[in-house]
């Protein structure tokens, strides 16, 4: 099953996903980080570009994240990547996110019940 | 990323193309441009036999029902949180450096006298405004005007959006008001106020020249690249 970030769970966890990224690559552009999260999940996830730059933006705007441009190809490229401000939240809010995934998996794993 | 590489000529359709759905400023089309571009050679690659219109056709439905307005709103957002942060950091910068201090209170008191002086010997000329007002008024007024000359005259998205995180009138209206209008305030507490503008005056126009020149560099980026 594809999913996007219409799925609740994936819209909550969108930045900590760009943030994951820029960890691993420490600089990446729009298009480039859509194609990681297509190319890395096989497939089964889709970031919209409408979801992606207001996100991007957002981050931005926290100031988690800087950006440099570069001409590429004949065109304006934009390329994002954490502050240092950026890399200290990153690792605090995967933390975060892989707690409550966890806490998620034994809820779902569990017989739940009054009893 | 992509094998295929669009050429010069079909960035600049591309870039026409943005333009013909309502996104004109250099400034947003270099936003999507990039973006756009790397979706169309996607397309291509993907299918050798897709004419390079049809793969523009493609990329564009990629973005969407609302194309590329997303990515327009959350950039200007983005602008304009830019500018406020850069407007209000010079602001209290400069209110709160050592050596502007006092000469930001020797201006605030020299106007209050000033204006107290005016009033006592009804100094009004322009319509029951004291003239200390009056030239007070002017000379912001002149000061935003030489400020928005000098730094960018054209207009774009940077520069508008820079010049809409300032906030200019109420500070006129209480410049210009007569005394006269505010029978219940002592006069002194009129000169007060008169005191207290013209610092916030002094602080507001040095932040905006500031914001208008974040704007311009950051416009004369954009600028050279959708030039080159």
């Amino acid at each position: 099953m594809k999913t996007n970030e219409s799925n609740p769970v994936i819209k909550g966890s969108l930045s900590t996903i760009i943030m994951k990224l820029l960890e691993n690559n420490s600089r990446m552009y729009g298009y480039e980080m859509t194609k990681a999260v297509r190319e890395i999940t096989q497939n089964k996830m889709n970031i919209t570009e409408a979801a992606l730059y207001p996100a991007l933006h957002k981050l931005l705007d926290e100031g988690l994240l800087e950006t440099t441009t570069e001409q590429v190809d004949g065109r304006m490229r934009k390329y994002y990547a954490l502050t240092k401000k950026g890399k200290k939240e990153t690792i605090v809010k995967i933390d975060a996110l892989k707690d409550a995934l966890e806490s998620v998996q034994i809820l779902l794993n569990s017989k739940l019940g009054n009893e | 990323m992509n094998n295929i590489k669009l050429t010069g000529e079909q960035l600049k359709e591309l870039a026409g193309y943005i333009k013909t759905k309502g996104f004109k400023d250099p400034a947003i089309i270099n936003e999507i441009l990039d973006h756009f571009a790397c979706k169309v050679e996607e397309e291509m690659e993907i299918d050798s036999s897709l004419s390079f219109y049809d793969a523009v056709h493609k990329a564009r439905n990629s973005f969407g029902v609302m194309g590329f307005a997303p990515i327009a709103a959350s950039f200007t957002k983005q602008l304009r949180s830019r500018y406020r942060k850069v407007y209000w950091k010079n602001f209290w910068q400069t209110a709160s450096a050592p050596l502007h201090i006092p000469l930001l209170l020797v201006l605030g008191y020299g106007c209050f006298k000033c204006w107290l002086w005016a009033n006592a010997h009804n100094y009004q000329h322009l319509m029951d405004m004291n003239d200390v007002s009056a030239i007070l008024t002017l000379g912001y007024v002149i000061a935003q005007a030489v400020i928005m000359y000098k730094e960018e005259t054209r207009k774009n998205l940077y520069k508008q959006t820079a010049f809409g995180v300032v906030w200019f009138f109420p500070w006129m209206l209480i410049y210009i008001m007569p005394h006269s209008n505010r029978p219940n305030i002592p006069v002194w507490v009129s000169a007060f106020i008169i005191g207290i503008l013209s610092i916030l005056a002094v602080l507001q126009l040095i932040a905006l020249r500031a914001t208008m020149k974040a704007a311009a560099a950051d416009y004369n980026e954009v600028e050279q690249f959708f030039n080159a």
